[in-house]
């Protein structure tokens, strides 16, 4: 039988995180899109409580738990927690990285310092000309004795401003195979030829969480801040990117809850012609199809994590996953914006918000046309 | 020694729900801690750390405490265990045969010298339960406590805040302190503090092994109040003139 219960630990740690985000930031973070000021109390509370370190490893002060409890704290962190769950979101896959491949010494200066309240370790992954095209990275860099010199550019870095230290995948040209050209390093942000420069997003050009250009100008970081293996960076990136997706994925759930709650309380409260505007099958329409693709994205999550924590092959489910819930959230915002109609084009509504900023989810981690693009020939596979 | 601090749980009044005959169906309630017994809970853990003693806690009421998540949640806030006295014929208890229940537990605990009670129920607030407990107890019985500044052999000095004042006293002990609802925030539970709740013990103790209770009061019905439909005025008028009509229309109802 197909048991979807959490267990009263589960319900118990959504239950904390979201009394210590309600408490911390009551107005959900919406006053931080205002100010641009990231919420750091809100984020040291989270951090004081154990739940930044949740599913890190207890030698970093982290508490191990599955995938299923990750992904969930994700969403409650996602549904109360503002600009907080941007932290999040960055630091499930970076810090995983960090602890899978990181030496000590890396684990103790940057895993025990974000799971204390420190930032997330930013990406340096995509370029101006190259995204998931690995192929076409220039960020390259070359041994000066037991010295990397490092120079290129990255874009479309999140929280490149409020990180500490940057993964940067940089390439060695000396080896042809690009696949196996790849290295990661972890370099400070105050290392002398790193300049970052904060990218406006759509509609908002003071976020306080940052997208960022990162320029590379002869860099010099000595060896031991190769993060793993050298060469072996690509695959790394490939390693923990279940994690990456079941960020995506509960993120998005949890914007797409709060909208349509929004619109719901909305449609009992809003009288036009006499009666609630929820009595108008239109408008019940609208309720029903948001309340279906809220709870197809949350049984795909369930089965993704499911198949994580039991060790099933998650390739294809991960992308579907994805791109089913990237493109939905988009449509359950657009059916919240018709519900709120006018409160929800005007004025600072969270939902108005969420509209533009959410779109950026069928980019960020991957593309739709990615996600189908990698996804489609495993499917296909299956059948020939 | 050992601190112990009286909890209740009710079932979470958002969850109520009004029946067309205006009684009150608590069905698909989910069965909460209140706030005010949250605060109580983290005023003992405090109390008792101060004292460098244990902290127990104590849960009177119907079988709804059987529901072993409200434990969890309960021993994940501070408590080093919890004793459980569940019997069906407790469902809206009153206030003196709660009490008298806690008193017949806390009476079986030799080592305890501090009892804790929260500043009102979440469902009734009657603020008698740890008044009465004191009495029957024999111990003396404070309200108001808003903080514990010392905890010596013999006596505990404490602040008790009143409507107009803040008092500073000395209670001898043993004693039962009633602490104010913003005696301090209640802790937010660690994921550590929740994942270590399950594995602290918990006894159930039969109603009947505490002796032989009964009820002062009778409850005859819960009923919610009869609701009214709206009006439906709209004063659309300069201010002072909106003003006045507003409070004519109050006067036509009798309302002033």
């Amino acid at each position: 039988m197909v048991d979807f219960t959490l267990t009263d630990e589960q319900e118990l740690l959504m239950e904390g995180i979201k009394e210590c985000l309600e408490r911390e930031l009551p107005d959900g973070g919406e006053s931080c899109y205002k100010t641009g000021e990231f919420p750091w109390k809100a984020w040291q509370a989270l951090a004081d409580n154990g739940f930044v370190g949740l599913g890190l490893p207890e030698e970093v002060g982290g508490t191990p738990c599955d995938m299923l409890t990750l992904a969930m704290a994700n969403l409650t962190i996602s549904r109360y927690g503002g600009p907080v769950a941007c932290f999040y979101s960055m630091g499930i896959p970076t810090m995983y990285d960090l602890c899978e491949f990181g030496t000590q010494e890396q684990i103790d200066k940057y895993v025990k310092d974000y799971v204390q309240g420190g930032p997330p370790l930013a990406l340096g992954i995509s370029e101006p000309g190259t995204g998931s095209d690995v192929a076409g990275m220039q960020t390259s860099y070359v041994w000066d004795g037991d010295t990397a010199v490092i120079n290129g550019g990255k874009h479309y870095t999140t929280c490149g401003a409020e990180a500490k230290a940057i993964i940067v995948m940089a390439r060695d040209p000396q080896v042809e195979n690009l696949h196996q050209a790849g290295t990661m390093f972890i370099v400070d942000v105050d290392t002398p030829g790193v300049r970052i420069n904060k990218l406006p997003k759509m509609g908002h050009t003071d976020q306080p969480t940052s997208i960022c250009e990162v320029f590379l100008s002869d860099v010099r970081v000595d060896r031991s801040t190769i993060l793993g293996v050298e060469h072996n960076g690509f695959m790394q990136t490939m390693a923990n990117f279940a994690r990456e997706r079941i960020a995506n994925v509960s993120g998005v759930i949890a914007t797409a809850i709060n909208a349509f709650e929004d619109a719901a309380a909305y449609a009992n409260q809003r009288v036009q012609f006499g009666q609630p505007i929820g009595r108008f099958q239109l408008i019940q329409e609208k309720i029903v199809n948001m309340a279906i693709k809220i709870d197809n994205m949350m049984n795909m999550l369930y089965k993704l994590a499911w198949k994580i924590d039991t060790n099933q092959n998650i390739r294809i489910d991960t992308g579907l996953a994805k791109l089913y819930c990237s493109r939905t959230v988009c449509e359950v915002l657009d059916d919240a914006i018709q519900v709120l109609a006018g409160i929800g084009i005007v004025g600072e509504h969270r939902v108005a918000r969420y509209y533009i900023d959410t779109r950026a989810c069928r980019i960020a981690g991957g593309t739709d046309e990615v996600m189908i693009f990698n996804t489609a020939p495993q499917i296909l596979k299956r059948y020939r | 020694m050992d601190v112990i601090t009286c909890y209740k749980l009710s079932p979470d009044n958002q969850d109520m729900q009004i029946n067309p005959d205006y009684t009150v169906s608590f069905d698909r309630a989910e069965w909460i801690i209140g706030d005010f017994d949250l605060v109580a809970i983290e005023a003992g853990a405090q109390i008792a750390a101060m004292a460098e003693a244990s902290h127990k806690g104590l849960c009177v009421g119907p079988t709804a405490l059987s529901n072993k998540k409200a434990r969890k949640n309960a021993l994940s806030r501070g408590l080093d265990s919890l004793t459980v006295v569940m019997d069906d014929s407790l469902w809206n208890a009153d206030t003196n045969l709660t009490a008298s229940i806690l008193a017949a537990a806390v009476r079986k605990d030799q080592e305890c010298r501090i009892v804790i009670c929260g500043e009102g129920s979440a469902d009734f607030y009657y603020r008698q339960t740890g008044m009465q407990l004191g009495e029957l107890l024999g111990w003396p019985a404070i309200n108001g406590i808003s903080k514990v500044l010392e905890i010596g052999e013999a006596s505990v000095t404490a602040l008790r805040t009143t409507e107009d004042s803040v008092q500073k006293i000395v209670i001898p002990l043993p004693a039962v302190l009633s602490v104010t609802a913003d005696y301090a925030p209640s802790r937010i539970p660690t994921m550590k503090d929740i994942l270590s709740a399950g594995k602290k013990p918990v006894e159930e103790v039969a109603l009947e092994d505490l002796g032989s209770f009964e009820s002062k009061v009778q409850i005859d019905s819960i009923l919610a109040p009869k609701s009214r439909d709206r009006k439906g005025i709209i004063i659309d008028a300069a201010v002072d003139e909106a003003v006045d009509l507003f409070v004519e229309h109050l006067a036509k109802e009798g309302l002033v």
